[in-house]
């Protein structure tokens, strides 16, 4: 009995030690809904996030999203860390949005770090069918800029421009199952159709062997994958998947037991921040390019909750007209994606939907060379540990991007805040 | 005479606690939380019982009690069934799904019942049947659902899927008819469970299968009628769970069978099952289990904490109610 009561007294002291102290009086709460619980990108968006806050007069609590983005789920989380003070959402996912904006109708919804593919799927005839497409009705709801390329034909071309760059001659590609990554389905046709484009007028063309293997959240399968016709002598393998998780540690265990090309490369997207991986990315190593969502890009989302909540949203925000020009969208040519993906400093945008509520391109990072790699380590936010350090290696301080906050400054434009946080490039960690 | 007295009220007070420790320790664990957290979101200028988190904690609540009342049946058995969370996502894509071909929810609920009958008379007798656990069987239930889930998820070509507007859901989504249906399921199983040879048999089942079996009692028979009543509580739960968002998805139901097992356990209900087996463990677990979820973000813990906090209030209770002699982990 004693050792029960000294038990519930630790866990009451436990409970006590962990209560954070009441929030400081300010503009209110803003809820973070991730879809990371951990890692360098995770730490980044969470100090910046309250950097951001501290200076805007909120306070920031993260939330995590359901790990499977399921509509129950994450309404579930969001409900039990809304307290009254809950003025602001910036989620990750989008399983449940229509009922979480349903549930809180006052609350100002952003997206981000996302595809949002069950807002923004479209039918044939252009009309929205994704489950939580009824948010693209609702005022509240401010827009979503995604997780680098939204367009999945940009992405696709993006890596057929690096296998071609590369002078890959046998590659092959993997997607996770199109159900839950359409992109990934439109991203491997973009793919092909722009190596077919290549091998037209190519000297010596690419080839793509067989379809794209589906990976059904799981690793690349060892036992067969070699084994299978064409598989053994590959130069690359494109990962439209996440391939750091699921193709990286199967391709290590293949060329260690000699059973893959010994100098195959994997182009894909994701960061991860594992020592031994980032180690084995580079020109001559394992991992020749890795595309993601530039860090800094989570101002946009912060700026455009803290623009809607003070009452001061952009005089330019598109509201019910398409804003953004559509026509950036069809990235068609070497030339074009060049120029979007490692020139220019817009980033890509993509169109605004009809009810002109944006779905945008992040700024995107490009890290296809050792480097580039060695500054995103050494140089970058994600090489920091701690908080100070982490803000002090961002590429835009609180002082630089604070004038593009509505509430700072009443001049500021919808348009350069986009164009602001679609700049950010891993070059800019190069400098 | 005193000290004999004392002596005997001591020991009367160790048997009984002796006898009741779990159901102590699950009711004042339960307590701790009510009152702990009445105060602590009071300071913080909240209360976890306003309207507001109320009608959350019961919503948090409700499918993981509904599901865990039916199954107390099963581990009251000494068994546990990890298809749980697996039979709820598909039940819940059917209700959608049929639902929206037939216009009906009625229907989507009979056919749910009808396959959900199935999966349970072949769980409950596949482990005699086949002489292996019973554990063994929901684990191949669980893995052909999931292939089940996939299949019908990539053939629709999306991952999430809602019911149709036309029908409406907004009962399912009122906590005095979540409340309702919980006592109502409570009061029936708790019925079978302690006032017919369903339950006792089960009960009995637990404690001595041999014994239960050399008293003449149909051991196969007795093993699926629990899994034909979690059946029912399974699909009762699905309802709940997809009238939530009106949405089912590909992960629903992801992990649940956890839930249950650790809503019972902080329940104070017995690993081993038998006798001792208690209907009021998945009530007291789930509540207990939906405070620390509920009530544990209000007072500033952060989302990362509350895991920690929780696997070790988890670890606590376990090593307090299932350190007994001769215990064994369901199977």
């Amino acid at each position: 009995m004693k050792k029960l009561i000294a038990i519930v007294l630790t866990l009451v002291m436990l409970l006590g030690i962990a209560a954070a102290p009441a929030s400081a009086e300010g503009k209110g709460k803003i809820l973070y809904l991730s879809n990371l619980n951990s890692g360098a990108q995770y730490e980044f968006y969470v100090s910046y996030l309250n950097m951001m806050a501290k200076e805007l007069g909120y306070t920031v609590e993260i939330v995590y999203a359901d790990g499977f983005n399921d509509p129950a789920g994450n309404l579930k989380n969001v409900k039990n860390a809304y307290t009254s003070d809950v003025v602001g959402l910036i989620a990750t996912q989008d399983g449940g949005l229509i009922n979480i904006m349903e549930e809180y109708p006052d609350l100002w919804v952003v997206g981000f770090f996302s595809d949002f593919d069950a807002v923004y799927t479209k039918d044939e005839s252009g009309a929205y069918t994704g489950t939580s497409a009824g948010v693209l009705d609702k005022d509240h709801f401010l827009g979503l800029m995604g997780d680098n390329f939204i367009s999945g034909t940009a992405l696709g071309e993006a890596y057929a421009q690096e296998v071609i760059d590369r002078g890959f001659k046998k590659v092959a590609t993997c997607i996770f199952p199109a159900y839950a990554y359409p992109k990934h389905t439109v991203a491997d046709a973009g793919f092909r159709a722009y190596i077919a484009k290549h091998n037209e007028t190519a000297a010596e063309p690419i080839e793509i062997v067989g379809d794209a293997t589906v990976l059904n959240f799981s690793p690349l399968d060892n036992n067969t994958y070699w084994f299978e016709d064409g598989h053994d002598d590959l130069d690359c393998i494109v990962g439209f998947c996440a391939g750091t998780t699921f193709l990286y540690p199967s391709v290590l265990e293949a060329k260690a037991m000699g059973i893959c090309n010994e100098g195959m490369q994997i182009i894909t997207g994701g960061f991860d921040n594992d020592p031994d991986l980032m180690a084995d990315c580079g020109d001559d190593k394992n991992i020749i390019r890795l595309t993601t969502a530039a860090f800094e890009s989570i101002i946009w989302p912060m700026a455009m909750i803290d623009a809607a909540i003070s009452g001061n949203m952009y005089k330019d925000y598109p509201g019910n007209k398409d804003q953004l020009d559509s026509g950036i969208m069809i990235i068609n040519s070497t030339e074009k994606f060049e120029a979007v993906v490692n020139n220019s400093p817009m980033g890509a945008a993509n169109d605004a939907d009809r009810l002109g509520k944006a779905q945008l391109d992040s700024g995107i990072m490009v890290i296809n060379s050792t480097e580039k790699f060695e500054a995103v380590v050494n140089n970058s936010p994600m090489g920091a540990t701690n908080d100070a350090d982490r803000i002090g290696k961002a590429q835009a301080s609180w002082d630089d991007m604070k004038n593009y906050f509505a509430s700072v400054n009443p001049d500021a434009t919808y348009q350069a805040l986009t164009e602001y946080c679609q700049s950010f490039t891993v070059e800019g960690y190069m400098k | 005479m005193t000290a004999i007295t004392h002596e005997k009220e001591k020991q009367t007070l160790r048997q009984w606690l002796k006898k009741h420790g779990s159901s102590v320790a699950s009711i004042g664990g339960l307590l701790f939380c009510v009152a702990f957290f009445t105060i602590t979101t009071g300071l913080k200028g909240e209360s976890i019982w306003s309207a507001s988190k109320l009608s959350t904690l019961i919503g948090d609540v409700i499918v993981t009690a509904l599901m865990a009342v039916g199954a107390v049946f099963i581990y009251s058995l000494g068994n546990m069934d990890v298809s749980i969370g697996k039979q709820v996502g598909l039940y819940s894509t059917l209700l959608v799904l049929i639902g929206n071909a037939t216009g009906s929810l009625l229907i989507a609920i009979l056919a749910c019942l009808a396959i959900a009958v199935i999966i349970g008379v072949v769980n409950g007798s596949a482990g005699e049947l086949l002489h292996m656990y019973s554990v063994i069987s929901s684990v191949v239930f669980m893995m052909v659902l999931s292939g089940v889930s996939t299949i019908i998820y990539s053939n629709i070509g999306t991952r999430n899927i809602s019911m149709n507007p036309g029908i409406d859901l907004t009962l399912f989504r009122q906590p005095w008819f979540m409340v309702l249906v919980l006592a109502i399921e409570y009061a029936v199983i708790g019925y079978f469970f302690y006032f017919t040879k369903f339950g006792k048999y089960a009960r009995a089942i637990g404690a001595n299968q041999t014994a239960t079996s050399q008293s003449g009692v149909n051991i196969i028979l007795y093993r699926v009628i629990p899994y034909i009543f979690l059946a029912v509580c399974l699909v009762t739960a699905s309802l709940f769970q997809m009238g939530y968002t009106g949405a089912a998805s590909d992960s629903t139901g992801t992990g649940f069978e956890m839930n249950v097992m650790v809503s019972l356990i902080l329940g104070g209900m017995p690993l081993k099952g038998g006798m001792k087996s208690r209907l009021s463990c998945a009530v007291i677990g789930s509540l207990t289990f939906s405070l620390l979820a509920v009530g544990l973000p209000i007072i500033g813990v952060p989302t990362n904490m509350t895991f920690l906090i929780k696997a070790a209030i988890f670890l606590v209770v376990v090593l307090i109610t299932c350190r007994q002699k001769g215990g064994a982990l369901p199977r």
